[in-house]
């Protein structure tokens, strides 16, 4: 990923978390959440939680009212950065990265459609949490669930889905083969 | 991965219904970034057919209309490597589903044994020509990898440093088609002596000692990007299917898949 599509990343993102955090997330190379104060380590948070009772399941995509969704989205960039620098078109079985299509046009798409970006992170969650000793897949299936509840919410909203929704559930897809 | 498929096939249910009511063969083939989705979405397709002992979901039109933009492609451009490859993926897609289907429906009873027995020398031509017809420019031998750092293990019955094994470079991809091929090819093959009740032909055990020591040989370059070794253990998985069963092959056939599923 160049330099030039690193700024298309800022301009797309139309996500509500704090932005300068998000840049120091871009350019870390920790883990989530060891650019945070002590007190408050997301990555400890988030894997301590079931999925199924994160607050964050609830919000409606725009109210950052707990310390677990504004973790979460800072986890998010985290991730976003892991599959640009980490993953590759191997991750995806699609043999050739043709016309730089996955972190090119695909990664638009991801940077644009929420379900589609928290699919993304959660598969960059999944190859994180293995290539970590002490790794924990609860991180992976939080941004799974995320995306797909944002997913619901997004088809309940709209009845008329288009491909970003088809690329989301290729993307949930992934991770069972 | 999670070994969950049922779940994949809601999924692939889902997505066969979104891309069939988004787009059709014609349309899907216009932009360069859809037929790429396309082959993603053909990945499930293939996958879940296969899983299910059932036929390919997706219409035979799909595979072939991508397949015939790929051709135009490369008749406009003949030297573009990108669209030499995505051609023969998309030819070995068609390949696959036919193969696929055509067992699957014989298992069902839809093929009458005698039409089986017309269709499938046939079949197996074109499984073969394969990997015949990879072309000069994506087997170019220079840019085989001469020399991976590292001592072959005693324990280990491939040599997957032994000089020539991989492609790098612009041709990385080409141990992808390969395993790609092979993978067709031990699937036809299993399915072809299943049907006729008759042993699996030697010749493809030989082939199968190959993708192993390409997939080995892939684990082994420290160049390989990200993510190789997975997409890489799919068609070894297959291959492993024809090595012999004593204590030592065992017992290496489990460390190697270990490393695999640490790996994802």
């Amino acid at each position: 990923m160049d330099e030039d599509e690193e700024d298309d990343y800022v301009e797309y993102d139309d996500d509500d978390d704090d932005m300068s955090k998000s840049q120091d997330a871009r350019d870390s190379s920790h883990t989530p959440g060891s650019f945070l104060d002590q007190s408050t380590s997301p990555s400890t948070e988030a894997s301590s939680i079931p999925p199924t009772v994160r607050p964050s399941m609830s919000r409606k995509g725009s109210a950052q009212t707990t310390k677990g969704a504004s973790a979460m989205a800072r986890d998010l960039q985290f991730y976003l950065n892991y599959f640009r620098n980490h993953m590759s078109v191997h991750h995806y079985s699609l043999k050739r990265d043709t016309h730089g299509f996955l972190k090119g046009d695909f990664l638009s798409w991801a940077t644009k459609f929420e379900p589609l970006k928290y699919a993304v992170a959660g598969y960059a969650a999944y190859f994180h949490t293995l290539a970590q000793p002490d790794g924990r897949m609860s991180t992976f299936l939080q941004f799974y669930n995320e995306s797909v509840s944002r997913l619901r919410i997004a088809i309940t909203k709209n009845k008329k889905q288009g491909l970003a929704t088809f690329l989301t559930i290729l993307q949930l897809a992934s991770i069972e083969v | 991965m999670l070994g969950d498929w049922v779940n994949l096939m809601g999924h692939q249910k889902a997505a066969f219904e979104m891309l069939t009511r988004l787009y059709t063969p014609e349309t899907i083939v216009k932009s360069d970034f859809l037929c790429k989705v396309l082959l993603w979405y053909i990945r499930f397709d293939l996958f879940v057919g296969f899983q299910s002992g059932g036929e390919a979901v997706l219409g035979r039109e799909w595979y072939e209309a991508v397949h015939e933009c790929y051709v135009e492609k490369v008749r406009d451009k003949p030297d573009d490597i990108e669209m030499l490859y995505e051609e023969r993926f998309a030819h070995s897609r068609l390949v696959a589903k036919d193969s696929n289907d055509l067992f699957a429906r014989t298992a069902k009873g839809l093929v009458n044994p005698q039409d089986f027995m017309t269709q499938l020398p046939k079949l197996k031509e074109r499984v073969e020509a394969l990997r015949r017809n990879l072309g000069d420019k994506l087997t170019d031998p220079s840019y085989k990898v001469h020399q991976i750092p590292g001592e072959p293990d005693p324990e280990d019955f491939v040599n997957p440093y032994e000089p020539d094994v991989i492609w790098g470079g612009p041709l990385w991809t080409s141990n992808y088609l390969q395993l790609d091929l092979w993978g067709i090819q031990f699937m036809f093959a299993i399915s072809s002596s299943m049907a006729l009740k008759v042993p699996l032909d030697p010749e493809v055990t030989k082939e199968a000692f190959k993708a192993v020591q390409v997939f080995e040989a892939i684990c082994a370059y420290p160049e390989a990007p990200p993510g190789a070794l997975l997409e890489a253990q799919v068609s070894f998985a297959i291959a492993t299917l024809f090595l012999p069963k004593d204590q030592k092959t065992v017992q290496w056939l489990r460390r190697t898949f270990a490393k695999i599923e640490a790996a994802g």
